[in-house]
């Protein structure tokens, strides 16, 4: 697979700030002091209750600001745009910055659900584990709250619950050869609506919070499982580049991010990579 | 069997019959889709399996050739509505209206289905599409009976270009 020195190579334009990228690494591969890392991060992200913190950010996915962008839809256009993908990258870019506010060395996960290991022990212990050390393991569940004042005549739908997970068994995740058949495939549009299935059944699997739009962006789970889906179709890009895609979309914004679909297709633009793992150290 | 691991099983939706009479003894192709307009996405989320000219298929059927079990396509749900009175009534956007569709906008799937359907196509040209669905665990509306909507299924077959052009 191509990757980022293979890119700095090859694109001399690269101013050299950009070369300073977050990896984004498999959560399997995590070692303990990592982990500690990401977990305080999300801890201190998830603690802030203002348009800076955890809940106000993933609540774009869903309730309430209801963003997200799944199969093709129309905009605006008889344009049938598939925006999955890049209103996804952005959204995940976005909540990374504000995580990463807490401490520069933390980036998001990926979480492969056709793994071998995932084949054993379904959510990955990191997050399923409901206590670390005695104290709430942040990535197990997240406290949802989305007021609404009461409307006369409608029931009251204010979120103020915990998420939560509802797995089925570890032998019903997808197996890797349904995301290796993705690879396979050159076109664009087909590949974009075979890998959203393939994310949506992930959601079916994980059942509870998950699998209601409303509430799954709320789940920690979420945002390592569309790491994952991200990192695919960057794999995918790599091979197949991006010219099959419709130019006439690439225009299009994709709110409330304030990227177009354009400045989403290079993830080293973005200032990330994805690695299996990863480890660097202060030379000088 | 599968398994249905505490997961709850809604009404089977059926096809009225899908004709290929345009189906030929020597027409061969190399690839047969099965797509899906308009698939509702308000309720819960589940997996439709699909199956091919059996009306008997469900919950328990294996999915194998022999129950004309062709796939299964996945509906990430919204679970409901969440928002007052007409937040989730799907109407069209007006021109000069900037807004993009209602993000309730009913999906489409598509589903390569070669071998099962030219399996069917050796003893009919009429083809019934069954879907079972099956609810995620613990999803808002995971109870709900009537999953499954679909405006419009589509039947293609595609001929092996590269054969004709040698």
């Amino acid at each position: 697979m191509q990757n980022l020195l293979y890119y700095l190579i090859n694109n001399s334009s690269l101013s050299s700030n950009n070369s300073v990228v977050i990896i984004r690494k498999n959560i399997s591969n995590y070692l303990p002091n990592e982990l500690l890392e990401f977990r305080n991060a999300m801890e201190k992200f998830m603690a802030i209750r203002d348009n800076r913190g955890y809940n106000h950010i993933a609540g774009f996915h869903g309730a309430p600001d209801f963003y997200c962008w799944h199969h093709q839809r129309n905009d605006r256009t008889v344009l049938r745009a598939r925006l999955f993908l890049p209103w996804h990258r952005a959204y995940l870019k976005y909540l990374e910055d504000h995580l990463r506010d807490s401490n520069t060395q933390v980036s998001q996960p990926w979480w492969d659900p056709s793994s071998p290991l995932s084949h054993r022990e379904g959510i990955p212990k990191s997050y399923s584990a409901l206590t670390i050390n005695r104290k709430k393991n942040p990535l197990s569940s997240f406290r949802i709250f989305v007021p609404r004042s009461s409307v006369p005549g409608l029931p009251n739908i204010t979120l103020d619950e915990d998420s939560f997970r509802d797995p089925s068994p570890p032998s019903e995740l997808p197996e890797p050869s349904i995301v290796d058949s993705l690879y396979e495939e050159e076109d664009f549009g087909i590949f974009s609506d075979k890998l959203e299935d393939y994310h949506d059944r992930i959601h079916v699997w994980c059942g509870g919070s998950m699998a209601d739009v409303i509430t799954a962006g709320f789940d920690p789970i979420f945002h390592a499982h569309h790491c994952n889906i991200d990192r695919i179709w960057w794999i995918w890009q790599l091979r197949h580049g991006n010219s099959t895609m419709p130019s006439n979309i690439l225009d299009l914004p994709l709110p409330p991010f304030n990227y177009t679909v354009k400045d989403v297709l290079n993830i080293y633009d973005l200032g990330y990579d994805y690695a299996t793992a990863s480890a660097e150290v202060v030379t000088g | 069997m599968d398994s249905l691991s505490g997961r709850k099983v809604g009404n089977i939706f059926s096809s009225p019959p899908i004709k290929l009479n345009w189906i030929k003894e020597e027409t061969e192709f190399y690839r047969a889709d099965i797509e899906f307009f308009g698939i509702d996405i308000s309720g819960p989320s589940y997996e439709g399996r699909v199956f091919l000219n059996n009306p008997k298929a469900d919950e328990k059927t294996e999915l194998n050739l022999d129950n004309g079990y062709a796939g299964s396509y996945y509906i990430f749900g919204h679970g409901g509505c969440y928002g007052d009175a007409g937040h989730c009534d799907i109407k069209p956007r007006r021109t000069f209206d900037s807004r993009t569709e209602h993000d309730l906008t009913p999906a489409y799937k598509s589903m390569i289905a070669t071998e099962p359907i030219k399996k069917i196509l050796k003893t009919t040209k009429e083809i019934v599409i069954s879907v079972v669905p099956i609810s995620a665990r613990s999803a808002r509306m995971s109870n709900a009976k009537d999953m499954v909507y679909i405006d419009k299924i589509r039947i293609s077959c595609y001929e092996n270009y590269s054969k004709l052009n040698k």
